[in-house]
């Protein structure tokens, strides 16, 4: 694999890691730092990822592990293997004060999400991974993917649907 | 956007059966009255994370740079340590070779030494028995 093939067809899925980098490490400048070192590490084994059957797979699960390692060393994981997606603090400069209320009834909402569904939530309606993808970082199958999600849509627009009805029945 | 195929729309979302493109679509036109999903799109649109502008390219400029440093500092470091081993074996090599000149010379100064030491016993003693103006009968001792 020459440099050229690298760059179109390995170094092009930086902006698609960016997410979840940023939300494993919760922080977006370090996140750059890691994906930069994640590509070298890529480049590295570029012999190995010539013949490799799902190259994009390979590059997620290679850049998953790499962030893991790092929350690792840090101690940040309780047990082997856990780890959480963030919210990251400050995203839009221009949060509102309206937005953060409502950020914080739906942030109550997801914590209140068993795990794996508040992940591919994440994953799926705010980093726009397709379920390939989710797949292939949760390590659970395509179908179980979609289960997970509906189940936590659901959940969430119920409780949305309630707290707006409850809100609407006090003000009028 | 008709109402019956937005909340088509918005069962599919719920059923985990939406695209990444219809979930644009749906979040794009839901109204103020479907308060829950507004919220929801709301919510959204405020934690997604932007990626900087132009990261593969801006990220591959520095990726290519650290390369070639990399690369640069390997060569630096493999030439350093060649030189290092041929001075080395340079040194050894005169080492050797001053040992065998003088093993040489030790040969040398022993073969002189033989050359002498035979030209002593060569030396030969000569008692003169008799002696006269025609003739010299002598006897010789090796």
């Amino acid at each position: 694999m020459n440099k050229n093939d690298f760059k179109v067809n390995i170094f092009s899925l930086s902006e698609g890691l960016f997410p979840l980098v940023a939300r494993l490490l919760g922080n977006k400048t370090k996140a750059e730092d890691a994906i930069q070192e994640i590509m070298i590490k890529l480049w590295e084994k570029r012999k190995q990822l010539e013949n490799h059957p799902n190259v994009k797979g390979f590059v997620f699960l290679t850049a998953r592990n790499y962030c893991l390692d790092i929350l690792r060393k840090k101690r940040v994981l309780v047990s082997d293997g856990e780890f959480h997606l963030n919210l990251l603090k400050g995203t839009k400069e221009e949060t509102q004060l309206e937005n953060n209320e409502l950020n914080e009834i739906i942030i109550e909402i997801l914590k209140n999400l068993p795990k794996q569904q508040r992940e591919i939530f994440i994953m799926r309606d705010l980093d726009g991974y397709d379920f390939t993808e989710i797949a292939i970082i949760m390590d659970i199958k395509i179908t179980h993917a979609r289960v997970l999600l509906s189940r936590a849509r659901k959940k969430i627009s119920a409780v949305l649907q309630e707290t707006y009805s409850y809100e609407r029945g006090n003000y009028e | 956007m008709k109402e019956e195929t937005m909340n088509k729309l918005i069962e599919k979302y719920k059923n985990g059966e939406t695209s990444l493109k219809e979930e644009e679509t749906l979040f794009n036109n839901v109204k103020e009255e479907q308060t829950g999903l507004k919220m929801l799109g709301d919510f959204i649109n405020n934690n997604q994370i932007d990626t900087p502008h132009n990261f593969n390219d801006t990220l591959w400029k520095s990726f290519d740079q650290k390369k070639s440093r990399n690369n640069s500092f390997k060569i630096g470091f493999f030439s350093a340590a060649a030189s290092i081993v041929l001075i080395v074996s340079l040194y050894v090599g005169n080492l050797n070779r001053n040992k065998l000149s003088n093993s040489e010379k030790q040969a040398l100064l022993n073969e002189a030494k033989n050359m002498f030491s035979d030209i002593e016993l060569t030396k030969t003693v000569h008692h003169i028995i008799l002696e006269s103006d025609l003739i010299v009968v002598y006897t010789k001792q090796e």
